[in-house]
């Protein structure tokens, strides 16, 4: 029994939680008359690794309000799309994470206007100015029932890349 | 235990009632703010739909078609152009098709502007300068615009000097054409 309280004990000391002190999310919309960028600096992030067992986990949570793409009607339509109102947020639960080299590979489900799908990213860790983790990928709306706003007769890409940079102490 | 579960209910709900909040609701124009306010015309009416999302969804619809509708005055407002000048340089044959097609344009271009000027409120404002707040500011001068020129086309007839009635009816339409274009313009850009 005290052996594995004790085994117990190290595998929690050594599963330490990743303090995010900044992040960065992207999306990038495209029509064909133009294209934008929508910037969120609000998502609640809690990170965990355990060095020895080599895994860990992401949890993610950003609002739907937060993303500006500095034109205010345009965010407004991005929340009605989405339907913001009953799903306010979108979040990232991951699965699996694997450190090869200096990148990660993270699978996990992706819940967005009340979807969830599998989703795989794999991010660059840069620790030559803190710790960076940034990566990015792309989604398509449609998958998640969003339907696109038209323009001038033309719908907006179906496709979103996403961008997302963290940085942690 | 029931106090409790209310309780929870309630945090529930305010949770999801201040989700509903319009963000820099201070920046709202002034004439969304005299329509759809808190203490707003079509509040005190009781007008409109029940809920913010079906508000929303009707502001939507009612700009994408104020889009629609733009667009097409604009391009009766180039021809309605076209045949001023042509009356203007003594070609007098155009001058009843442009009185009819005159109705028609400004129909279309009121239909579009009150589309967009009595459509709900968006979920969003800002203080900053972007494109689409342009867009708005220069609605105010091609909707003067709109306003004035059948009017000053009606003066020409009436008016002792002819050839002033005429300037001032071809300069106000000139620059509601103008500022309608570069509004036009204003709505592709992406900031």
């Amino acid at each position: 029994m005290n052996r594995i309280v004790f085994v117990l004990l190290i595998s929690v000391s050594f599963s330490q939680k990743i303090d995010i002190t900044s992040s960065e999310i992207k999306y990038y919309g495209n029509h064909f008359l133009h294209s934008w960028i929508g910037i969120s600096n609000k998502s609640t992030t809690t990170v965990t690794y355990d060095q020895i067992k080599k895994n860990g986990s992401v949890i993610l949570e950003v609002p739907l309000k937060s993303f500006d793409s500095k034109v205010s009607g345009r965010d407004s339509n991005m929340l009605f799309y989405t339907d913001a109102i009953d799903y306010p947020n979108i979040k990232f639960k991951s699965s699996e994470i694997s450190i090869v080299k200096d990148s990660v590979k993270i699978v996990g489900d992706l819940s967005f206007h009340g979807i969830t799908k599998s989703l795989s990213t794999r991010a660059a860790i840069n620790i030559s100015d803190g710790f960076k983790v940034e990566g990015s990928f792309i989604i398509n709306l449609s998958d998640f029932n969003v339907s696109r706003p038209t323009f001038m007769f033309i719908k907006i890409d179906d496709s979103i890349r996403i961008e997302y940079t963290f940085l942690a102490n | 235990m029931k106090y409790i579960t209310y309780i929870f209910i309630f945090i529930c709900f305010a949770k999801s009632q201040s989700d509903l909040e319009i963000q820099n609701i201070e920046q709202m124009p002034l004439h969304t703010k005299i329509l759809w306010g808190e203490n707003g015309f079509f509040r005190q009416i009781n007008f409109g739909p029940k809920t913010r999302k079906d508000e929303l969804k009707l502001r939507v619809k009612m700009l994408q078609n104020h889009q629609k509708l733009a667009l097409l005055s604009l391009g009766m407002l180039a021809y309605q152009s076209s045949l001023g000048y042509n009356i203007a340089e003594g070609d007098y044959s155009k001058l009843s098709r442009h009185r009819k097609f005159s109705t028609l344009t400004w129909s279309f271009y009121m239909t579009s502007a009150s589309l967009s000027y009595f459509a709900p409120p968006a979920q969003k404002y800002e203080k900053r300068v972007s494109s689409m707040k342009i867009h708005r500011w220069l609605s105010y001068i091609h909707f003067a615009g709109m306003m004035a020129v059948p009017f000053l086309g009606k003066n020409i007839s009436n008016s002792n000097d002819y050839n002033k009635a005429l300037a001032m009816h071809k300069n106000v339409a000139t620059i509601t054409f103008a500022s309608m274009s570069i509004s036009a313009l204003l709505t592709i850009l992406p900031y």
